[in-house]
């Protein structure tokens, strides 16, 4: 039934898998970072919408994508203050504190919405980034329009991941988060603040959420949506597990879950008479099944989501 | 400076609560920008003739409009609720149906709304509002079939009604209860036939939401007048999962015009303006639901599929007032609950002359499209 021969329906889900898994990698790198110096980060989606807000209204009011993507990243930060405060200095139960949060930002974000705009037949927009064309590059056959043709924030995504790595393991800093992540006792007698590294490593997840949720409105839609983010922030967090907290595995997991969805959207088209929730659930169960073969093993940090008591037993 | 700690807390707590308040629950208190009243004002609740400048601030001559509901408005209903599944800033299904109750409130009728339901809490959110000062009640969606089933039982004083298909036997309706049945699927049918007259490549497509009875006969009408056109034209449809996802939206109908497609229907609110989206970065001819759309697209925009919910509101409260409020209520282009918006430029004249026959053939009962709300495949 297709009007597409199989090497561009491929061509085709490639090309959309960076789209739709740039927005994880941001968010899911961040949380590998938080989670990696002990905090487990449930508030991940309230900070992507948060980003995502934050970017429509600062570019629409400035004109500057770039200003909106700054900010979009400085808010998502900022806003991890909430959780920073009480769930790491106030020791309360960082999954509720979590989740609490994530609602907190949906209701806020619609309400400061409404607020500003108000309701209308059309919403404000901007323009959304275009992709890049690198001379040579871009022209290339397969990789040409796969890989060397997307936005900028994509590549940003993946470097970032990349240097989230390096970051991690090659660096003192990175053994310095690794260790307030599994010991934090030992941390503290070596000579580290705790706190002060986890609430820093709060700071990046929320800055790196932020710009994930942001690139939804800039890079996609161009305008914001009540709950714009639909879920993704929870995709970001089972993908940091299913990569065992590694950012290049977090790579590897977030395409994996862009390819899945770019296909079953691309298979739908073809007209199987397959009921459409197999579609629709076929990412999820990629992740699930991935989590299971892969994930078992993953050593989670081992502070994680533990309450640090400076002092005391 | 521990009681400081304390005190913040607590405000932080409070904080919380406060936003799971205005996040879940109505937020139409919360929601007073420039155009959205929360609408809950207590208009005196005697007869029509002297209702009661309705209740949103801005409008207030709202006399003249009252004459074709005067008389309903004596005893039977006076407040009129709302409730949503999805935001009213979607910019067509949900903003459509909170701008006809914005009619409906110039009209005198006291007006409330709350929007963002979660599937799961229909039932508790009827309930909620059932037990306030209003009589009619409508859900707007599929989502809310079961609920009022239940919730028309336990309150057998207040009118009920869904946008949506009923989910039993009409026999087992109760009386204070009704589904509005829009037959969407003969706008869809129009839909479907213009497009296969103005595609150019043979491929047309339609992305909707979710299975619900209302868009399977969508996608069905859709392909049936496409085929009733070119029986070789090839229609795609996608089936998203979501009514608010626009990112996804757009994806889907990436995926089309990659083959080919070159025109296409949304029937999936948020999730649609990515649809939109999608249309303009592309080029290509799309149709908006729920509302006229025109403005999301100005140059693409074909037509909508509009479903015009002061007209729903108005039609059940007079069916109230003459005695024949309940059952299944179906009604198509001759009721005026769907219509078709303004055609676009980008329709050819002989397109345009074609759709407006159909319209009125289909009006008429000379043309019937099939209706099948069950199977789409």
């Amino acid at each position: 039934m297709g009007n597409m021969s199989l090497p561009a329906f491929i061509l085709a889900v490639c090309t959309s898998m960076f789209r739709l898994s740039a927005p994880l990698l941001f968010a899911s790198t961040g949380e590998i970072m938080s989670e990696k110096a002990g905090v487990s980060n449930i508030g991940l989606e309230g900070q992507m919408i948060i980003g995502a807000f934050t970017s429509l209204l600062v570019s629409y009011e400035t004109g500057s994508v770039t200003l909106g993507l700054l900010a979009a990243g400085v808010f998502g930060a900022l806003s991890t203050l909430v959780i920073t405060y009480l769930g790491v200095m106030r020791k309360q139960n960082q999954s509720v504190v979590g989740l609490m949060f994530n609602i907190l930002a949906t209701g806020l974000t619609t309400y400061l919405y409404r607020m500003i705009y108000g309701v209308s037949g059309v919403a404000p927009t901007i323009d959304t980034i275009k992709n890049i064309h690198i001379p040579g590059l871009s022209d290339l056959p397969v990789l040409g329009p796969t890989v060397f043709s997307q936005n900028l924030l994509v590549y940003l995504a993946i470097a970032l991941s990349v240097a989230a790595w390096y970051i991690l393991n090659k660096t003192k800093l990175g053994l310095c988060i690794r260790a307030v992540g599994e010991n934090p006792r030992a941390a503290q007698a070596a000579g580290l603040d705790v706190i002060r590294y986890r609430a820093a490593c709060m700071l990046f997840t929320g800055f790196m959420a932020g710009i994930g949720g942001a690139f939804l409105v800039v890079a996609i839609n161009g305008r914001f949506i009540d709950d714009i983010t639909a879920g993704r922030g929870y995709i970001a967090l089972a993908i940091t597990i299913l990569a065992g907290w590694n950012p290049l595995t977090e790579i590897a997991g977030s395409m994996l879950f862009g390819a899945a969805d770019a296909l079953q959207l691309r298979a739908q088209t073809l007209g199987f008479s397959i009921p459409y929730q197999a579609f629709v659930m076929l990412p999820y169960v990629v992740v699930l099944v991935s989590l299971l073969l892969f994930g078992r093993n993953a050593p989670a940090p081992r502070a994680l989501g533990m309450r640090y008591e400076k002092e005391g037993r | 400076m521990k009681t400081f700690r304390k005190v913040t807390s607590l405000l932080l707590a409070a904080l919380m609560l406060a936003s799971l308040a205005a996040c879940g629950g109505s937020s139409s208190s919360g929601s007073s920008g420039a155009s959205a009243p929360a609408a809950s004002s207590s208009a005196p609740a005697a007869s029509g003739s002297s209702a009661a400048p309705a209740a949103s601030s801005s409008s207030s001559a709202s006399t003249e409009s009252t004459e074709s509901t005067e008389p309903e408005s004596d005893l039977v209903v006076d407040g009129v609720a709302l409730l949503l599944c999805g935001a009213i800033s979607d910019m067509g299904y949900n903003y459509g149906a909170y701008l006809g109750l914005e009619k409906i409130a110039e009209m005198g009728y006291r007006t409330n709304y709350t929007e963002n339901i979660a599937d799961t809490d229909c039932e508790n959110m009827l309930r909620a509002f059932s037990e306030q000062d209003y009589e009619l009640i409508l859900g707007h969606g599929y989502q809310w079939a079961e609920p009022i089933l239940t919730i028309a039982k336990e309150h057998p004083e207040k009118y009920y009604f869904a946008y949506a298909a009923a989910p039993c036997d009409e026999s087992e309706i109760p009386e204070n209860a009704c589904y509005l049945q829009a037959l969407e699927y003969e706008a869809a049918y129009v839909c479907g036939a213009v497009a296969a007259k103005e595609t150019k490549t043979g491929v047309v497509g339609i992305v909707t939401g979710a299975p619900a009875a209302m868009q399977v006969g969508n996608i069905n009408g859709f392909r049936e007048g496409a085929l009733s056109v070119n029986p070789d034209i090839n229609v795609m449809y996608v089936m998203t999962g979501t009514f608010t996802d626009p990112a996804k939206g757009k994806e889907a109908a990436l995926a089309m015009i990659e083959q080919d497609c070159d025109v296409l229907l949304h029937t999936c609110d948020a999730t649609g303006t990515g649809v939109i989206d999608a249309c303009n970065e592309k080029g290509v001819m799309v149709m908006g639901y729920g509302g006229d759309q025109r403005e999301l697209a100005p140059d693409l925009m074909a037509t909508s599929i509009v479903v015009d919910t002061a007209v729903g509101f108005a039609r059940q409260i007079d069916r109230i007032a003459d005695g024949t409020f309940g059952g299944i209520d179906k009604a198509g282009f001759n009721t005026g609950v769907v219509y078709m918006a303004p055609w676009g430029d980008n329709v050819s004249e002989e397109t345009v002359a074609f759709a407006e026959q159909l319209v009125e053939d289909i009006s008429s009962g000379k043309v019937v499209p099939t209706e099948n709300l069950v199977s789409y495949e």
